[in-house]
């Protein structure tokens, strides 16, 4: 047997492992142990399909799916099986598009047929090569700077065994796993490319791709409206007057009393009454409410209380806002103070600044491989390869 | 007479078989070689369209398979619920690996939805919404319950959900709930929560803005009370390339978040997000999950523990290259008792090359506990600040950093603000000592002898660096704290007599030997 095709072997094994049926607590190790409800019907279709193992129309002699390249990057094969991963990876996107474009729906001869001279099968392949390409360029990268020997998928799904076996040797020796109990085959190449890539842009980014002092100002000036703005910090006054019943406490007012009650507040602060002395009368605590919104407030003003932060920053210093209700209240807004801050200082956010222009550089550094990569294809192979 | 009780007899004998799910049935959905016209009972009588399954009400222990390779368009909504000894389940049938596809396209909120219904069980499907017109409030699956009270067992697995061009800002909870799988809860009028909900080995890419969410209207603060999910279980999920939050339980008691792995979340949104956290939780616990390059400073760190919680316990995590930091505890300063985070423990955790922050501490957290972390900082990772106090109307107040090895060769100091009961006790600070070093009576300054320190990469293996040399001076030289949880991030016992390592590892001596 060969090591491909036992390679596949494993792969199909992994499919026997079902997940927990039950809810349970915080587990020892990872609490994978009940059977499914699919197991105990012996129903295969039912299975967690952890791992498809491909019936691919290239595996009528075993392991062919990984010999077989449909096409070459810059001479690196793609094999059969990295190219239908790609191609199944954009079947919905291409069932989204037809029937978008062409009111196409799913027959026995959707993918084959031509619609206005688009044919789905075509699509999806084109799709699932560009995709393979821009891959197979940073592979390419990766390899040269190191990080990768071999950058075959047949070396990938050796790997994935490997982390598959050591996971499922670790769960039965109750060693703690982190992540999923298997990975598989699409989420594990997302994971290894996701992580290489931090590895080979972090290289890049410290010799042949290192932002100059000046690339760094011309993106921290693009950006800092955008990024780094420290927005304002606004000193509010503030009158509520709560309809909302809290656990423990008496009944508290109806949202209609508390509109008038909020109503009768701002009628004194039209007559230019003067806030300080209005918002006592109203507040259940009978002070002043002061609050401070700025930078580090930011997060839960725009999470707990988003409409009192829109409020604030429409106000001028002496304003006060008109009646609006959050959080089972009606609220006025007096704004005492607003000061400007201004933006994150250059130095403050260099390492983002920089870690931004790397992250451009990359991306144009790869565009303009893809555009010039040599791509040769492997035409029978390629108009045979599974989309269904 | 005789007819009459016969009749009874069949009628009774009927509903025991229904209730058994004796009669249950198998149905079968084809899209180019079905009929709605068929019976749908087998594979040669399959149905074809999503609007025949809509139709039908499921009956307790009916299966309804999905063919493989199958293209549907619009959403899936069958009706009825199972039994509790007989769930309904969605599943896929027929050669071929290419999954079943529902494809939504943006026609309604949600591709796949559940409204209402219980004991169910979906999975081997493959669930996009995406339309051309842009972005809106939207989701890939929706499970929804409204003045229903306690809506039971819906377990989604094994799905594969991508490609949900949901709104960033708009629609509820802020535009949170646009998600590749949410469940929520909305209505006033009977107090309604799932329970036992489990979201298991789904991979998530491409949805916006949220991975996985669970919420609901009757939060802590509702006129009628609070009506937390229980038995919430989110495990083994691979969720990448999100818009905004990964995977937020809110509103759950005792909710379990393990073994996900989270990557590249906060992609697009712009707003502030974290790959992995929980809102409104009573002893929630987050463990054996990766949490990694969760994008930008707005949050942008891999794990968070939010506001009004009690009890959250983060423990035996892997976050790496997270750009916004490790973790963060956070709660508003605002004065009411009702806004809290209190008793939060993160231990035992490894942060390798997170950036900006790596604890981040703000607002009204009390009495936490964060011990016994390995922390790595390298070289050219943009010199995060490692603890970070910040003021969100009031200040953090009971603070614990014990155990901890913090290896920075970064330029980052520490930020602590105004100090309320902020201890450091029995920490390893070693590389760059910025003037910022919080003082801590049991401080050690020397090499802890890591085995291999900033060669994470993959997994859980790959952090084996983070162990303990045989004469590291961390071995047996922390500090005993109760509770403990009894093993380190590998696994190993830790004792609850004898004092501990410092950091994530608990040495033993029979590791040294092998």
């Amino acid at each position: 047997m060969s090591a491909a095709a036992m390679s596949l072997l494993l792969l199909s094994l992994v499919l026997s492992s079902g997940f927990a049926e039950e809810a349970s607590p915080p587990s020892e190790a990872y609490a994978g142990a009940g059977p499914s409800p699919a197991a105990a019907t012996g129903d295969d279709a039912l299975r967690p399909r952890i791992i498809p193992v491909a019936p691919s129309a290239y595996e009528s002699v075993p392991g062919q799916s990984l010999t077989m390249w449909v096409a070459k990057i810059n001479g690196e094969p793609i094999s059969v099986r990295e190219f239908e991963r790609r191609v199944l990876r954009n079947r919905a996107a291409a069932a989204t598009y037809f029937a978008q474009k062409h009111q196409a729906q799913d027959s026995a001869e959707f993918w084959t047929t031509s619609f206005d001279g688009e044919v789905p099968s075509q699509w999806v392949r084109k799709k699932a090569l560009e995709e393979c390409v821009k891959i197979k360029i940073e592979q390419i990268l990766a390899r040269d700077k190191g990080l990768l020997q071999d950058i075959g998928y047949a070396a990938f799904l050796q790997k994935l065994d490997r982390e598959n076996e050591r996971r499922r040797k670790a769960l039965a020796a109750g060693e703690p796993i982190y992540g999923p109990q298997q990975y598989g085959e699409d989420e594990f190449f997302t994971y290894v490319h996701n992580n290489m890539l931090i590895e080979l842009k972090r290289r890049l980014g410290q010799h042949e791709l290192l932002p100059t002092e000046e690339e760094l100002q011309v993106r921290y000036q693009a950006d800092k409206d955008k990024l780094y703005d420290r927005g304002y910090r606004i000193r509010i006054w503030e009158i509520e007057v709560s309809y909302l019943q809290r656990e423990g406490e008496p009944k508290p007012l109806t949202r209609e009393a508390a509109k008038a009650k909020i109503e009768e507040a701002r009628v004194r602060l039209d007559k230019k009454e003067r806030f300080e002395e209005v918002a006592p009368d109203y507040n259940e605590d009978k002070t002043l409410l002061e609050r401070t919104m700025d930078e580090n407030s930011q997060r839960t003003d725009l999470n707990r209380t988003p409409e009192a932060r829109e409020q604030a920053l429409k106000l001028e210093e002496g304003q006060a806002s008109p009646v609006f209700e959050e959080n089972d209240a009606c609220h006025i807004l007096f704004c005492l103070e607003k000061d400007k801050l201004g933006y994150r200082p250059f130095e403050e956010v260099k390492p983002n600044v920089a870690a931004n222009c790397v992250e451009d550089k990359y991306q144009a550094l790869v565009a303009g491989l893809v555009a010039k990569a040599k791509v040769e294809i492997n035409r029978p192979v390629y108009e045979n390869t599974q989309v269904r | 007479m005789q007819l009459t009780y016969f009749s009874s007899l069949l009628a009774a004998a009927l509903c025991l078989a229904l209730a058994s799910g004796a009669l249950a049935t198998t149905y079968y959905l084809d899209p180019s070689g079905g009929d709605d016209a068929n019976a749908g009972d087998s594979p040669a009588e399959a149905w074809q369209s999503l609007d025949r399954v809509n139709a039908f009400t499921f009956q307790p222990g009916d299966r309804m398979l999905f063919r493989n390779g199958g293209l549907w368009h619009g959403q899936l909504w069958p009706k009825g619920s199972g039994s509790e000894a007989n769930p309904i389940v969605i599943g896929s049938y027929g050669p071929g690996e290419a999954r079943p596809v529902i494809a939504g396209e943006g026609r309604a909120f949600e591709a796949v939805r559940l409204y209402n219904q219980q004991q169910w069980e979906i999975t081997g499907l493959e669930v996009t919404n995406h339309s051309p017109e842009g972005r809106a409030p939207r989701a890939g699956v929706r499970v929804l319950g409204e003045d229903a009270g306690v809506l039971s067992h819906i377990h989604l697995r094994d799905l594969v959900v991508h490609d949900v061009n949901g709104h960033f800002r708009e629609g509820r909870d802020g535009g949170k709930c646009n998600a590749g799988i949410l469940f929520d809860v909305i209505g006033s009028q009977v107090p309604t929560r799932f329970d036992d909900v489990l979201i298991e080995g789904c991979r998530v890419y491409q949805c916006d803005r949220s991975g996985i969410k669970t919420w609901s209207d009757w939060h802590r603060w509702h006129k009628q009370g609070w009506a937390p999910y229980t038995r919430l279980v989110i495990r083994g999920n691979v969720l990448d390339d999100i818009g905004g939050d990964g995977i937020v339980a809110c509103i759950a008691t005792a909710p379990l978040i393990e073994h996900n792995t989270a990557s590249r979340c906060n992609a697009r949104s712009g707003d502030h997000n974290v790959a992995i956290w929980v809102w409104e939780t009573d002893d929630a616990v987050i463990q054996f999950n990766e949490a990694y390059l969760t994008r930008t400073t707005n949050d942008g760190q891999g794990f968070d523990i939010d506001g009004m919680t009690r009890r959250t316990l983060l423990q035996y995590n892997y976050s790496h290259d997270n750009e916004g930091g490790f973790v963060l505890l956070c709660e508003t300063g605002h004065p009411s008792p009702g806004f809290f985070n209190d008793g939060s423990v993160v231990r035992y955790n490894i942060s390798q090359n997170d950036r900006a922050r790596i604890f981040q501490i703000g607002g009204k957290v009390t009495n936490a506990s964060i011990y016994n972390n390995t922390v790595y900082i390298g070289e050219g990772q943009g010199d995060p600040v490692v603890v970070w106090h910040n003021q969100d109307g009031v200040w953090p107040r009971g603070v614990r950093y014990a155990n901890n090895i913090i290896y920075n060769l970064g330029a980052g100091g520490y930020d602590l603000g105004q100090r309320e009961d902020v201890v450091f006790d029995h920490n390893c600070f070693f590389g760059r000592h910025a003037e910022s070093e919080p003082q801590d009576a049991h401080k050690l300054t020397c090499d802890p002898r890591l085995v291999n320190p900033g060669t994470g990469g993959l997994g859980r293996d790959s952090v084996a660096g983070y162990r303990l040399q045989p004469d590291s001076p961390c071995i047996d030289t922390g500090v005993l704290m109760s509770d403990h949880g009894g093993r380190d991030y590998w696994g190993n016992p830790v004792a609850s007599g004898a004092a501990p390592d410092r950091g994530a590892h608990e040495f033993r001596k029979e590791e040294a030997k092998r």
